[in-house]
């Protein structure tokens, strides 16, 4: 090989040994902020728009203030495994904050899956295909947060710690009120 | 004398031009780099799905809503109109322990329409706390403490219905101000 070429080679090989460097760089930083991921990890969803009132019981979502619906199913694993948040989040809301839960009507929850929460939480059943284009979510469990009838936020999953946190916030909630 | 160490005596790095050395040697630690930061991004990724594992994990109740926990109908119904919570007093940190003997010693202080439960599904329980729980810190045998701890799942406490159906639960010891506004939300007719 000629020398121009062993310098295009130097060259080349210089420039992957930067880069493989830099490449290093970014996963030493990844490694060193993964314990975080459990206090900022949050799955959100759509957000911004103005929330219908498509169901009877819904009817005061786009009125001002603060609500907030709970999107579920009965037979939805990862609701059981969520329903805890919301009892955190409806026990220790503002008086003023709203809730709303809409499940799907084709499966209907039996009556004692709200007992106690019903006092404080508005229920509905509707369509999925309505609540998706009402809401636009089609997972459960999904949480909305509304103010002044436009969504602010929607996390869907169960609420991760950063979510939990923010729902907290949302409603108004004092931290030791709602625990940890 | 092999081929291999005749042709090796026949390499000379020292007479090479100065462009091949380099390039040779930076091609070899071009290798090194592809491998180190290869082996740096596997370890972060695996680190990375390891929190996101926890932060799921966090995000869940330790047992699902409405779960039966069909173990506990061993301790007695509660009285009617009362509802149920149930404690596990044992395999507890030191700091947990406090907690425990704090709310032991509150009892008294719950409201009316709450029944706190001890349940001890191992041996060690805080002295405090067997001196205070007192003839009320039930003891399952065996068979029923290894069922009641695998319906448990790692709760320190249980909300329980009437059906024996699981309604809050937590891996934390509460206060008994947590359980009052927990059961007066969920326990239906509990007085506030």
């Amino acid at each position: 090989m000629t020398r121009h070429a062993w310098r295009a080679l130097l060259a080349a090989a210089g420039a992957g040994v930067l880069l493989f460097g830099a490449r290093t760089a970014a996963a030493v930083r990844s490694f060193a902020g993964a314990p975080a991921l459990t206090e900022t990890v949050a799955a959100e969803g759509a957000r911004g728009f103005r929330a219908a009132a498509f169901h009877p019981s819904l009817a005061t979502l786009p009125a001002p203030g603060r609500a907030v619906v709970l999107v579920y199913a009965a037979d939805c694993g990862a609701c059981a495994d969520n329903m805890w948040n919301w009892v955190d989040v409806v026990r220790a809301a503002d008086p003023a904050v709203r809730f709303y839960a809409v499940g799907p009507s084709d499966r209907p929850a039996p009556p004692e899956y709200w007992a106690g929460l019903d006092r404080r939480v508005a229920l509905a059943a509707a369509d999925r295909r309505a609540v998706h284009r009402a809401l636009r979510v089609d997972a459960t469990p999904s949480t909305l947060l509304v103010r002044d009838g436009v969504v602010e936020r929607t996390y869907v999953g169960p609420l991760t710690p950063a979510a939990r946190h923010s729902v907290l916030r949302f409603v108004g909630a004092r931290p030791e009120v709602a625990g940890p | 004398m092999s081929r291999f160490r005749r042709r090796a005596r026949r390499i000379d790095p020292s007479a090479w031009p100065r462009e091949k050395f380099l390039a040779v040697l930076f091609t070899l630690l071009l290798a090194c780099a592809w491998m180190v930061s290869t082996a740096a991004e596997s370890h972060a990724a695996l680190r990375r799905r390891h929190y996101m594992s926890l932060a799921t994990w966090r995000a869940k109740a330790p047992l699902p809503y409405l779960a039966v926990v069909g173990g506990a109908r061993g301790l007695g119904r509660p009285a009617p109109g009362r509802a149920l919570v149930l404690v596990r007093a044992d395999s507890a940190s030191a700091g947990e322990r406090a907690g425990l003997c704090r709310l032991a010693a509150a009892e008294s202080s719950l409201p009316a329409g709450l029944e706190l439960r001890w349940v001890a599904l191992g041996a060690d329980v805080d002295p405090c706390l067997a001196r205070a729980a007192g003839a009320r810190l039930a003891r399952p045998a065996a068979p029923a403490a290894d069922t009641l701890r695998a319906q448990l799942a790692g709760a320190r406490w249980v909300l329980l219905d009437g059906g024996w159906r699981a309604r809050y639960s937590r891996r934390e010891v509460p206060d008994a101000a947590e359980l009052s506004a927990v059961a007066r939300l969920l326990g239906g007719e509990v007085a506030p």
